[in-house]
């Protein structure tokens, strides 16, 4: 393996990307551990690098002594194509170990357009795609993340998911494969009946989905005792208490975030409609300041990175933001900190303009609605004056470039919010500094188009077809004037097949595998992604791609993940769902007052905030 | 009180991959790590100042990298190398440091040549007098002409003018060691590996490339070749 692969490296692009001796790379003997996980992220390296689950993930089960995680990422084509030729097996980048060698392999499913990518690295690693097809010599396939919480099309190929946080869990399945192992392993049933009984798994092969003659679900089925109705995920209840990743693997290569990254929260109760993240990671729990610094502290060892994150949903939030940065930059002067996920406030942009000062060329704004009508429909609460608000407090602030990320096809969508969209550009081209700045250099509007995501309010919607979505496009377009501009859209074909994957069932399966047959692989990456090939694939199975994507469910219908929980109540999504139709507003249940959505009552976990007058326990007393 | 070190730095075959840019960003936070006091650069975005004599291609190991380091306090010179070699990846190892006066040229503007080791496995049938011959007379020409792909388009220059010395290794069978000496220059300068396939052009041999290896960088003058660590200004 290692003389072959020396002789591939030079000839691929971005060598660096399958070396896996970068600083702080664990390297463990497999002899010497009981069981081996393959982390594998169905991406290129540089996006898998820099998902922070996956460093978690890494850390955690390597501090366990009878285990090892390894990494492995989707090889760019060339690589593949040079692989293939010298019939090397996809392996883990530590020690080279191929894939089919390992235990267990848990993908992570960030995104719906990566999903072929999972197929070809299974088959690359040598591995069964179906998980039927699999012996015992074979690894157990499982996966995680945010499209876990519908992972039906993927159904057909996983021996089971694992649902919300994964801090607790892994090490509850991990005990679990080696206490199988020791037995003989050999019976893979047996592993995954008792891997049922875990809080948060779920074992696809372990329900039989019944499909009426519409072709919607009529119901779900436990064919096992073992298997619950109704799988709830699993959630940390106090992130102090979960170990953090405070010497993560710092790549050589620049990866897409290049940077230490700091964990203030997780969950976020803005209430978005149409965000899935804000939905299926409730409810929100803070870290605690101490803990936090403590965490810089050893970053700031550990990886000598120059730039930290502090990341979250809606990082601004974090009940002690000015005390943590104030703190952060006075311990580190040369450390640059940097805010993703900026809310569109005045109070947001000026902690920008304080901790990365002029460092970065443009501001990035998501107003994502272009009138207050559709704002409040999609309950994203932020006003007019918000917008002017935070654009002249940037353009006060010194920057002159700026990035608005807005959505089209949203539910309920005229005209007249699409004008919103130039409207809100125009405005900030010929926004003005105090006497004497500068002006504004550059408006860069991107407009993406809106997937209904399941387990949110929109999980019942349509999403707009194609043409109206080029028509939209248009609108927005022409009303455009100003030379600053740049008009970015996306590709609706890309974006039809999220919205295909995303609220799927098991049916699909079978238009997966075909397109993987046919090449389909990094539908995430324009030049790669291929739609005539999907076409065909989902011909060949006789699946109609529009039933899923373009079709209006009703309140009644069982939808494929109805048995999957993140703990929210359905009905508090239907009557999110109705408020939006009428065009109302619901307040951040952790700054006001209970929206009744079930997480709380459900996993039993109460809202964790960390800050001065904000106190915790009030607001979950607001629930009984 | 600024205190300015020249230091060699060897890259070894672990590292062989990693481009000029991303080295520069490994050796940066491993100081970082060593919390040694960097000086910086003033601007909105200040950098850590570290400055390589010349960028080293992809796919090389080197024996013999220079790179100038600036800091805001002194630092013993022993105390320096060995905590920033505890926290270099394996492969890269600061291996001479030396400090010098503030008033010193930017290392990248003096050193000025760059000798290569590289190895070659012959095709079948060439044996080393062939080969030997061959080599004089390609490099005994006037001109060869080679193009490069760059972002401005292609460029098309004569590679002879930046060979100042060569050295064919052993007698024996494959593969061949040969030292090349190449110029650099701020215009630039020619790649080993560019050398080479220019070679195999003019033959019409199908050889290999087996490695690329840098000695070293030195510098140039009417009264002899230095290396960084012992020339003095």
């Amino acid at each position: 393996m290692k003389q072959e692969l020396e002789e591939i490296l030079p000839q691929v692009s971005k060598p660096t990307r399958y070396l896996g001796t970068e600083w702080n790379a664990i390297k463990k003997d497999h002899r010497q551990v009981e069981v081996s996980f393959a982390l594998a992220f169905p991406d290129v390296y540089e996006v898998g690098m820099s998902h922070l689950g996956s460093k978690i993930l890494y850390h955690i089960i390597n501090q366990r002594q009878d285990a090892v995680a390894e990494r492995v990422y989707a090889p760019w084509p060339d690589m593949e194509a040079r692989m293939r030729e010298a019939s090397l097996p996809l392996f883990g980048l530590e020690t080279r170990t191929p894939l089919a060698d390992f235990d267990m392999i848990g993908f992570s499913l960030q995104y719906e357009l990566t999903y072929t990518n999972v197929l070809n690295m299974l088959e690359l690693g040598k591995i069964p795609l179906l998980q039927r097809e699999r012996g015992p010599e074979d690894p157990f396939v499982i996966a995680g993340g945010p499209c876990a919480f519908n992972p039906e099309p993927l159904a057909d190929f996983l021996d089971l998911v694992v649902l919300g946080e994964g801090e607790e869990v892994i090490g509850e399945l991990l005990t679990a494969l080696k206490e199988w192992k020791r037995e003989g392993g050999q019976d893979r049933e047996a592993f995954l009946s008792r891997a049922a009984t875990i809080p948060g798994i779920y074992v696809p092969s372990f329900y039989r989905i019944q499909y009426g003659e519409d072709g919607t679900i009529k119901g779900v089925e436990p064919t096992r005792p073992e298997a619950a109705p109704r799988v709830e995920k699993r959630v940390v209840a106090d992130l102090d208490a979960v170990d953090f990743p405070t010497a993560p693997v710092v790549p050589f290569m620049d990866v897409v975030h290049d940077r230490a990254m700091l964990e203030l929260f997780r969950g976020c109760a803005r209430g978005c409609r149409f965000c899935q993240a804000g939905m299926i990671y409730r409810p929100v729990r803070e870290r605690s300041l101490e803990k936090l610094l403590a965490q810089a502290e050893a970053l700031q060892r550990t990886t000598g990175y120059p730039e930290m994150s502090l990341t979250s949903l809606s990082s601004t939030d974090y009940s002690q933001i000015r005390e943590l940065i104030r703190r952060l930059q006075e311990a580190y002067g040369e450390l640059k900190l940097s805010l993703p996920s900026l809310r569109v406030d005045s109070f947001s942009v000026n902690l920008a303009r304080e901790v990365e000062g002029l460092r970065k060329a443009s501001i990035t704004l998501a107003p994502e609605a272009g009138s207050q009508r559709l704002r409040d429909v999609i309950n994203k609460n932020v006003t007019e004056e918000d917008i002017a608000e935070a654009v002249a407090g940037a353009v006060a602030g010194g920057w002159s470039a700026f990035k608005l990320y807005f959505m089209i096809g949203l539910p309920t969508e005229e005209d007249e919010d699409l004008l919103g969209i130039a409207r809100i550009a125009e405005q900030v081209a010929r926004a003005r500094g105090p006497e004497g700045g500068r002006g504004v250099r550059r408006v860069t509007v991107s407009v993406s188009n809106f997937v209904p995501k399941p387990h949110t309010p929109f999980q019942w919607e349509p999403q707009v077809e194609e043409g109206e979505l080029h028509r939209r496009q248009q609108v927005i377009r022409r009303a455009l004037k100003d030379r600053r501009i740049i008009f970015n859209t996306h590709d609706t074909k890309a974006s039809f097949l999220e919205a295909v994957f995303a609220r799927g069932d098991r049916r699909l399966g079978e238009a997966l595998l075909a397109a993987h047959r046919l090449g389909c692989r990094f539908d995430g990456w324009t030049e790669h992604f291929d739609y005539r090939k999907w076409e065909e694939a989902f011909a060949a199975c006789g699946l109609d791609p529009a039933f899923y994507a373009l079709r209006r469910r009703p309140f009644t219908e069982v939808l494929p993940w109805d048995h999957l929980s993140p703990g929210l109540a359905k009905d508090f999504l239907w009557r999110e769902y109705q408020r939006a139709l009428r065009g109302e507003a619901t307040v951040d249940c952790s700054l006001v007052s209970c929206s009744q959505c079930g997480v709380c009552p459900t996993l039993e976990l109460p809202i964790r905030l960390r800050g001065g007058d904000k106190d915790a326990p009030e607001a979950v007393g607001q629930i009984d | 009180m600024l205190q300015k070190l020249w230091a060699r730095l060897i890259k070894g075959p672990e590292v062989r991959f990693i481009s000029h840019l991303d080295l520069v960003g490994t050796v940066e936070k491993a100081l970082r790590r060593a919390r040694v006091p960097m000086a910086y650069s003033q601007g909105f975005n200040p950098q850590p100042k570290i400055a390589f004599a010349a960028a080293l291609p992809v796919g090389m190991t080197s024996s013999g990298e220079y790179v100038e380091f600036t800091l805001r306090e002194t630092w013993p010179l022993d105390h320096f190398r060995e905590q920033v070699n505890g926290q270099l990846p394996p492969g890269l190892k600061l291996e001479e440091v030396k400090e010098v006066p503030g008033k010193y040229p930017a290392l990248m503007a003096v050193v000025n040549l760059a000798r290569y080791q590289v190895g070659l496995e012959l095709p079948a049938g060439v044996a080393w007098e062939h080969f030997s011959l061959a080599w004089e007379g390609f490099l005994d020409r006037e001109e060869v002409t080679i193009t490069r792909q760059t972002r401005k388009g292609v460029r098309r220059f004569n590679l002879i003018p930046y060979v100042r010395a060569y050295q064919i290794h052993g007698d024996g069978p494959a593969p061949i060691t040969v030292t090349v000496d190449l110029k650099l220059g701020p215009r630039g300068s020619v790649r080993p590996a560019e050398l080479i396939e220019a070679f195999w052009a003019n033959t019409g041999w199908a050889g290999r490339v087996v490695f690329l290896h840098r000695e070293g960088l030195y510098i140039v003058r009417d009264d002899g070749i230095y290396s960084p660590l012992t020339v003095e200004f």
